[in-house]
This record gives C-alpha cells, structure tokens and sequence, in this order.
C-alpha cells in the first residue's frame, strides 16, 4: 500500500489483498497515515486483486473516519471481480466508485463547487 | 476436471486459512474462469474466515475440517469447526445495514451460492453451480 497527496485528498493506493487476515492492520496503517490538514479520501483499487467482507469492513469504517471530519470519500478503479463484490454489497451506494482516479478527482471537486 | 473430493484438517489459524484457501484454488480451480476464482475464494474466505473468529474463537489450538466434492461443475463444500454452531438467520435487507462495518459475510455466500444450510453440530454446507458464477 502506498500513499499519495492531491491538496487536502489523502489517496490510498491498495494493492493485493485486503481480507480476514490483515484487515485490522491495513485499517491501521491507512488511520495512522491520515493527517489533521487531509479533509478527503479516495481508494485507489486499481491493484488491489482481492477483498472480502473484512476488507470493505475497512472501507466502511474509513467512510466513517472521513465523513467525521467533514470530508468526503470516493472510490476508484477496481477490478471487474472486485467491482462486483462492491456492487453487490451496495457499497458503492456510500461511497462512490469510479472508474478512474481522475473521475474521483472530479467528482470531490465537483462536491465542493456544490457545496 | 472431474469428480474431485477432498478432507482437508487445518489449524484455526489465518495465515494457515489463507494458504489452504489459495492452495484448494491452484489445485482444482485453476483452469476455472477469473471470476469464478473469485467467487469461490470469497465464499471460501467467508466462511473460514467465520469458523475461525466465531466458531473457533480466534484459538489456534482448535480446528477446522473442510471437506469438498467437485463433479466439474457443482462444488459442494463442507466446513465444520469446534464451536457451536448457529442457525442461518433470515438475514435483514442489506440496505437495513448498508453503514455497518460487519455483517456481509453471509450475504455475500448466499449472493453466490446456490444453497448453504447449518446446522447446531457446527456444520455449514454450501453448494455452487460454478456455470452460473
């Protein structure tokens, strides 16, 4: 997992997998990397090949952390098997998927001139 | 691939649940579509990834059994573990909880899965038609 930085948005690129075994410690890796001046998150899922119930358990409970601190949180660039999990347990209903970073990108900025 | 069937004992451990998971997917799935490796390997995780936490408690020092049988295109599988079993609950709309940070697992399996039952001795049998997956 690395991270990235586009003004106040905290972009987390996951890879590999994110299930039962590690979630705990991704959701801590993620929460730790989260500074005071980061309003907003976006999962970047273009390498991330697998998730179960335990990783959008992480995804959730990012949703949480963000929206606490007045932000917003997208989600891009999943795998077609992964877009499916996420489709089917409406996640994608709380937090927006995209199909590219850029897309994600747009629509916070899109948030903000709405606002 | 034809009539495979298999009893695998494992250690109600995750690194010991993962490597079983992803060994069973090289050994009978491997020439299965992408999608359906993902299916199988969600509903694997799902429930493992349950006897562990729930019926195991989290103690490495109890088991797992996963026994399977794969006529090519219906995959049965069996997980038994040492807790007490539970009772698959008539499950609330997933929208009733769309916010929780837990509770998809058995919506997942049963998204995928033709059938699961259970019973109180511990025992979840899930059934696939991976032609439909």
């Amino acid at each position: 997992m690395t991270f990235s930085r586009d003004g106040k948005t905290l972009i987390v690129h996951l890879e590999g997998t994110i299930n039962y075994s590690n979630s705990a410690e991704v959701k801590a890796e993620i929460r730790n990397e989260i500074r005071e001046h980061d309003r907003d998150l976006i999962l970047d899922l273009k390498n991330l090949e697998f998730a179960d119930s335990s990783g959008i358990g992480v995804m959730i409970s990012l949703l949480k952390t963000i929206t606490a601190k007045g932000g917003f949180i997208k989600m891009c660039s999943p795998n077609d098997e992964l877009s499916f999990v996420l489709k089917m347990t409406k996640v994608d209903l709380i937090i927006p998927l995209f199909e590219t970073l850029g897309d994600a990108k747009k629509n916070l900025a899109a948030d903000y001139l709405g606002a | 691939m034809n009539g495979k069937s298999g009893k695998i004992t494992l250690k109600s451990d995750k690194t010991v649940i993962e490597s079983t998971i992803l060994k069973f997917l090289t050994d009978y799935l491997s020439e299965e579509r992408k999608s359906c490796q993902f299916k199988i390997r969600l509903i694997l995780s799902e429930l493992l990834a349950n006897s562990h936490f729930h019926g195991n408690q989290g103690d490495s020092e109890k088991n797992v059994v996963f026994e399977f049988r794969f006529d090519g295109r219906i995959l049965y599988l069996d997980i038994r573990d040492e807790g007490l079993g539970f009772s698959i609950r008539n499950d609330k709309e997933m929208l009733s909880f769309i916010e929780e940070e837990f509770g998809r697992g058995l919506l997942i399996i049963r998204e995928i899965a033709e059938e699961i039952t259970a019973n109180e001795a511990g025992l979840i049998s899930v059934k696939v038609d991976l032609s439909k997956l």
